[in-house]
């Protein structure tokens, strides 16, 4: 019977973590704050950006035969060495997106580099590659008249890391853990924070609260 | 020119009794209502002999026995504080007097009970001292030469206070409490760790000695203010 007293007095109830939170509000508040800096400097300082560069052209029927061209390594190759990148045709590749409905003329295409002001470029030289070759050259004669050109490439936007999302995450985790922190502390070293809670517990008469003071007289705590 | 303190040197080494130095200071006000308790819990006078025994970090429980001894001295109460801490003894400190006699003359140089108590002017309240450090501390608080030294002061005396280490770190409590006829128990809010509180306190039940009270220590000054028991 007295175990299970003691049992049930180890317990934390919600009046118990809210105090607690109240008790190291600053410090949760500060340390979410830095996991929220910590999150910022790597979202604008260290994590790589993406851009991405769109264009829709137009298709006179065999879209997939024409994305499988537009995607070819022969294309892509020629792209690069046009525009004299030090890249790979597959990291090209991985980030290009072809997408088109059958039932529409029109192909959407686009770049996703890490690369600033390389995604307009590569995007652009890769369809005007890919239109030289289907008009002048007699290997993909066949490519003939299936694809128009008629806008060009627009311009390229930022389209990662989300900047919002990782600073959130930062002080999420930043709160997560010392909120853990806090409550690992208080759970491993309780302690008795009114009169009532040690007089219900020690079944003895609490004679004086004391408070404290340097050796000045001042109150630490005040 | 401000004198310069270490902001690392612990709170008990200054010699701060703020009872009598700042007695409308609300720690004095708390420390007179807590022996105000004293005095109620022992309404019949049975306890003459009280070990002070904490249970917190900050050893300075030197300084707090002063206070209480101060305060009992001014409601004309004959008190005398022994300083049973061999550990670290903080008396002298607190009270700025040197460590010439004490348990140890008495103990091991058979010097008279009479010659190891002094008089504190400051304070109103006769104590006495560790004296030089004893390494059997155990035997010394288990000895019957020292029990009689307590038990033939009772007469003499209202109110005997013993000082006692932490529990913390020693378990000579148990053994000042045995020569106490109750025990004042202290908890610290800010660095007492509730299950060690728990524990120590079943070990003294069990020694059927009577627990007179608590005392709640480190206790924030809004909190007293506003009613509220903060964090």
């Amino acid at each position: 019977m007295q175990d299970q007293i003691y049992e049930q007095e180890n317990e934390i109830s919600l009046v118990d973590l809210f105090l607690m939170i109240k008790k190291y509000f600053l410090f949760l508040v500060a340390f979410t704050l830095l996991g929220g800096a910590i999150a910022s400097i790597y979202a604008f300082g260290i994590s790589p950006k993406t851009y991405q560069a769109d264009v829709q052209i137009m298709v006179a029927g065999q879209h997939q035969a024409v994305k499988d061209f537009i995607i070819s390594d022969a294309v892509i190759l020629e792209a690069i060495d046009n525009l004299d990148l030090n890249m790979s045709v597959s990291s090209i590749q991985e980030g290009l997106t072809i997408t088109f409905n059958t039932a529409s003329k029109f192909m959407d295409i686009s770049l996703k580099l890490d690369q600033r002001n390389y995604t307009r470029n590569i995007l652009n030289e890769i369809l005007n590659v890919a239109a030289d070759y289907s008009d002048n050259n007699t290997l993909y004669a066949s490519y003939k008249g299936l694809m128009t050109y008629p806008t060009g490439v627009s311009g390229e936007y930022r389209v990662g890391p989300n900047y919002f999302l990782i600073i959130f995450i930062g002080m999420l985790l930043g709160g997560i853990v010392s909120l853990g922190y806090v409550f690992i502390k208080e759970m491993m070293f309780p302690k008795y924070h009114t009169k009532e809670a040690l007089e219900k517990s020690l079944d003895c008469d609490c004679l004086g609260l004391i408070p404290s003071y340097d050796q000045k007289g001042g109150h630490k705590n005040a | 020119m401000p004198k310069f303190q270490c902001p690392f040197k612990k709170s008990f080494d200054f010699p701060y009794v703020i009872s009598k130095e700042k007695p409308n200071d609300l720690a004095s006000l708390a420390y007179q209502k807590a022996v105000d308790n004293l005095i109620y819990a022992n309404l019949d006078e049975k306890y003459k002999v009280i070990s002070i025994i904490p249970t917190m970090k900050d050893e300075h429980q030197a300084n707090i026995v002063t206070n209480l001894g101060y305060i009992l001295n001014e409601k004309k109460k004959k008190v005398l504080v022994i300083d049973l801490d061999f550990r670290n003894p903080r008396l002298h400190v607190v009270l700025k007097s040197g460590m010439d006699q004490g348990i140890y003359d008495y103990l091991f140089k058979n010097v008279e009970i009479k010659n190891i108590i002094q008089k504190d002017k400051t304070y109103g309240f006769d104590f006495v001292l560790v004296g030089k450090s004893i390494n059997s501390i155990t035997q010394v608080l288990e000895s019957k030469k020292l029990s009689d030294m307590v038990e033939s002061l009772k007469d003499s005396y209202d109110m005997i206070l013993l000082i006692s280490p932490s529990l913390m770190h020693s378990k000579d409590g148990f053994n000042i409490a045995k020569l106490s006829d109750g025990i004042l128990y202290l908890v610290s809010k800010k660095s007492s760790n509730k299950q060690l509180v728990d524990t120590n306190y079943r070990s003294l039940k069990q020694m059927s000695i009577p627990i007179l009270g608590s005392l709640l220590l480190d206790y924030k000054e809004k909190e007293r203010l506003l009613g509220i028991p903060l964090l």
